[in-house]
């Protein structure tokens, strides 16, 4: 007897099973947007019978992927949601729920202080531990994470804005360059991290045969805590240098020429057509591309995961692979409450970020003045 | 109509129609979620198909493989939802104690005869209840050789650093000897060597004592004074390395000796693998591996014509003795119950394996123990990086288990 992964009748078998769904839920969007047009133009009888029809797919999904699991998150940051109480909050699970209610501004309340302190019986006894060693605090997590962040966007932006300058000269074979510099983007995060993982290893990896065969020693990356910390910076630098190059570009290669042709006739030298320019000009792309840039990389957990697991001595956590730690982690304790709490919080330091670096940097003045 | 419409809803029509045909099933059909590697699942799929031809011609298993961390997540995230989870769940013993804590287990005590499993069924029963019942015995780790590298297996570990060192003097450019060096599963089969335990007598967690101070020790001198380990291995380095043919002695568990019999996947190994007892210890204690085996358990949401089928064949693939004769040489592991023995003869590498799970110490499903991984796991990579001393390492393994314990 064979046995096969992926054979025709597996297939058949099943898109024998997504296609009902798929048809019924395209047959599902059109009977509903028929019936909200007629709803909206003969009963309610208003003239933006149209533009509410075809604006309510979106708004659904948005609800749906986006505005419920938010409300749902601020639900679970209330709650005592935990491995040993799912027989509480799971409609299957057998034995007995020893809480008398699922849902209290008590569970908040300790949900949020147990991210910053250790509390036992009232007493607050210190900062509390957010993975298993000593230095796994709250404060040492933001600043590593701060660290990860402003190494990241910094190398990110002059690097991006670097190739971007060299790209938009006239040079030969700019495709090929072109095309070499976004593979990294192009490729999935897993693989990435598994690939550098390997390229890492002290004794096998690429990297130390390239620092050794240039004289240099081997250094052991994935077992001390600063090289850890280094080469996990180092990658997700790798594959975020092509965001900026290609948003840089694309914003250099749309200010007239006719700018810097008449700044070279008053005398301006490459560095004041850079600065006064070009700079002041790419403002409303830069701006954006540094807020998103750094929203991802505050909450980027793959390639740290991948790559060292949050280790030597749990040396390369930041808040998010600490909050995934919790919920998720090799303790499979599941304190999903308390992670809810973790993740509001971190939400509250990136929105605080937001407001304060798009307000003082006028990113969105231009968008306000029209 | 226009007949281009005409041909667009009949073909809509058809879609439907083969789709609701295809879905429509008069058998059985059974899903497992499997922590197990492809070649064992592919062994699980042909026993499967043994039983259904006898017992219920039609049935089908759909198993999905998943890795330890996924499978237990994915089993807690289905639980708490209260669907998706699978009829059956093939892994190790040590997540049962989770997913019994979350309630999303049945007891199988009234649903299967378990006074026929004598050896294991303890590692996964709690409070008198069993969870699972085992596919085989053992899951332990033992020391594996390439015998066109190294011609026996060493006896002590002088033996062994003597014959990685002669190895690797005669060959520069491949390893004498590697493992996994900071995963704590490969770390307790020495502090359990060096008298240690994870449990007091009075149940209570106790990880910083002479004998794990002494365990510290002796894989970080394994590393640093002995310089017979890889800088950096993880099991994905053992693994690749052994199975091409760059090392010549790893320790791994015995889930792994089926994939290293097929030379397909395996070049340098296929006949030339060995496996033997771990070497003994200076102080004349061979370490001693955690030991339980993989086992099947049914969630709660199982139920009616699925409860029947699911029971029956895990019944006849764990107690059946052809069948579990037949899954213990598919998979080159143990079998889990008295009636069928591995005669060294017949398979002399499952013989070997046998003699090795004899130094073992049983596992406990207790969740509490996923304080102990966790809480080792940094101190242990804080010993094999050289910035921890074994006394250290140990006290604040201590210390972690302790506020981990508390919740």
């Amino acid at each position: 007897m064979e046995f096969s992964g992926l054979s025709g009748e597996i297939i058949l078998g099943t898109l024998g099973q997504i296609l009902p769904l798929i048809i019924g839920i395209i047959i599902g969007i059109i009977a509903l947007e028929v019936g909200m047009y007629l709803f909206l133009a003969r009963v309610v009888k208003t003239k933006h019978a149209l533009p509410f029809t075809l604006l309510a797919p979106a708004i659904i999904a948005i609800t749906l992927f986006m505005v419920y699991p938010l409300i749902f998150n601020v639900l679970l940051a209330f709650s005592d949601l935990k491995r040993s109480t799912f027989p509480c909050y799971s409609p299957v699970a057998l034995g007995a729920c020893e809480l008398d209610h699922l849902y209290g501004l008590d569970y908040a309340i300790k949900n949020f202080t147990d991210v910053f302190f250790r509390v036992r019986d009232g007493e607050i006894l210190g900062w509390g531990r957010l993975l298993r060693t000593a230095d796994s605090t709250f404060p040492v997590l933001l600043g590593r994470t701060i660290m990860w962040t402003v190494a990241n966007v910094i190398f990110h932006f002059t690097i991006g804005m670097g190739l971007a300058l060299i790209m938009n000269m006239k040079i030969r074979f700019k495709g090929i360059y072109r095309a070499l510099i976004v593979i990294p983007w192009a490729i999935p995060g897993v693989i990435v991290g598994l690939t550098w993982k390997q390229e890492f290893h002290a004794q096998y990896g690429f990297v130390n045969v390239l620092i050794q065969a240039l004289g240099g020693q081997a250094i052991s990356w994935l077992d001390d805590p600063a090289a850890a910390f280094v080469a996990v910076v180092f990658v997700n630098i790798w594959l975020g240098v092509p965001f900026y190059m290609v948003m840089l570009l694309g914003g250099i290669q749309s200010i007239p020429g006719d700018y810097y042709e008449a700044s070279e006739i008053d005398g301006a030298n490459a560095w004041q057509r850079f600065n006064r320019i070009t700079m002041p000009l790419l403002r409303p792309i830069i701006i954006p591309a540094i807020t998103l840039d750094v929203i991802w990389t505050f909450n980027r957990l793959d390639i740290i995961f991948l790559i060292t697991g949050g280790g030597p001595q749990e040396s390369t956590n930041i808040l998010v692979s600490a909050l995934y730690n919790a919920a998720f982690g090799p303790a499979a304790t599941q304190q999903l409450g308390f992670a809810a709490a973790f993740s509001i919080i971190i939400f509250l330091i990136l929105f605080a970020f937001a407001l304060v670096w798009i307000t003082t940097s006028g990113g969105l003045k231009e968008i306000y003045d029209r | 109509m226009s007949r281009s419409k005409t041909l667009l809803f009949a073909l809509l029509f058809l879609l439907v129609l083969g789709a609701f045909s295809v879905s429509a099933q008069d058998s059985v059909n059974l899903v497992i979620w499997s922590q197990d590697g492809d070649a064992n699942n592919v062994v699980l799929a042909e026993q499967f198909a043994v039983w259904a031809e006898a017992v219920s011609p039609g049935s089908t298993l759909e198993i999905v493989q998943k890795e330890t961390e996924v499978l237990r997540n994915d089993v807690l995230t289905a639980g708490l939802a209260g669907s998706g989870l699978p009829d059956l769940i093939l892994g190790p013993n040590d997540a049962i104690g989770v997913y019994e804590d979350a309630g999303l287990l049945l007891g199988l005590d009234d649903l299967i005869d378990t006074s026929m499993y004598p050896y294991n069924l303890g590692a996964a029963q709690i409070g008198g209840v069993t969870y699972g019942v085992p596919t085989n015995a053992g899951n332990h780790l033992m020391l594996m050789y390439n015998k066109s590298l190294v011609a026996e297996a060493p006896q002590t570990w002088e033996d062994l650093i003597a014959a990685a060192r002669a190895f690797e003097e005669a060959n520069p450019d491949l390893q004498g000897f590697a493992y996994n060096l900071n995963e704590p599963f490969w770390f307790l089969p020495f502090v359990h060597g060096f008298g240690g335990t994870t449990y007091a007598e009075d149940g209570s967690m106790v990880l910083d004592s002479e004998s794990w101070v002494n365990a510290y020790q002796f894989v970080q001198d394994l590393k640093f004074v002995e310089e017979i380990v890889p800088e950096e291995c993880d099991y994905a380095c053992a693994d690749a390395l052994f199975k091409e043919g760059s090392v010549a002695m790893i320790l791994n568990g015995d889930w792994a000796i089926a994939e290293y019999l097929d030379v397909e996947k395996s070049p340098a190994l296929g006949e030339n693998l060995a496996v033997a007892p771990w070497p003994v210890l200076p102080n004349g204690e061979r370490p001693k591996p955690f030991t339980a085996g993989k086992f099947i358990s049914i969630p709660v949401t199982t139920a009616d014509a699925q409860l029947d089928a699911a029971v029956s064949f895990v019944t006849w693939l764990t107690t059946d003795p052809a069948a579990v004769e037949a899954y213990a040489v598919g998979t080159g592991r143990l079998p889990a119950i008295a009636a069928v023995t591995v005669d060294a003869d017949v398979d002399p590498i499952l013989a070997a394996s046998n003699e090795a799970l004899a130094s073992g110490v049983g596992m406990t499903s207790d969740p509490t123990l996923r304080c102990m991984w966790d809480s080792v796991r940094p101190n242990l990579e804080g010993v094999m990086s050289n910035s921890m001393t074994a006394a250290d390492a140990a006290m604040e393994a201590q210390i972690a288990a302790e506020e981990c314990l508390e919740g």
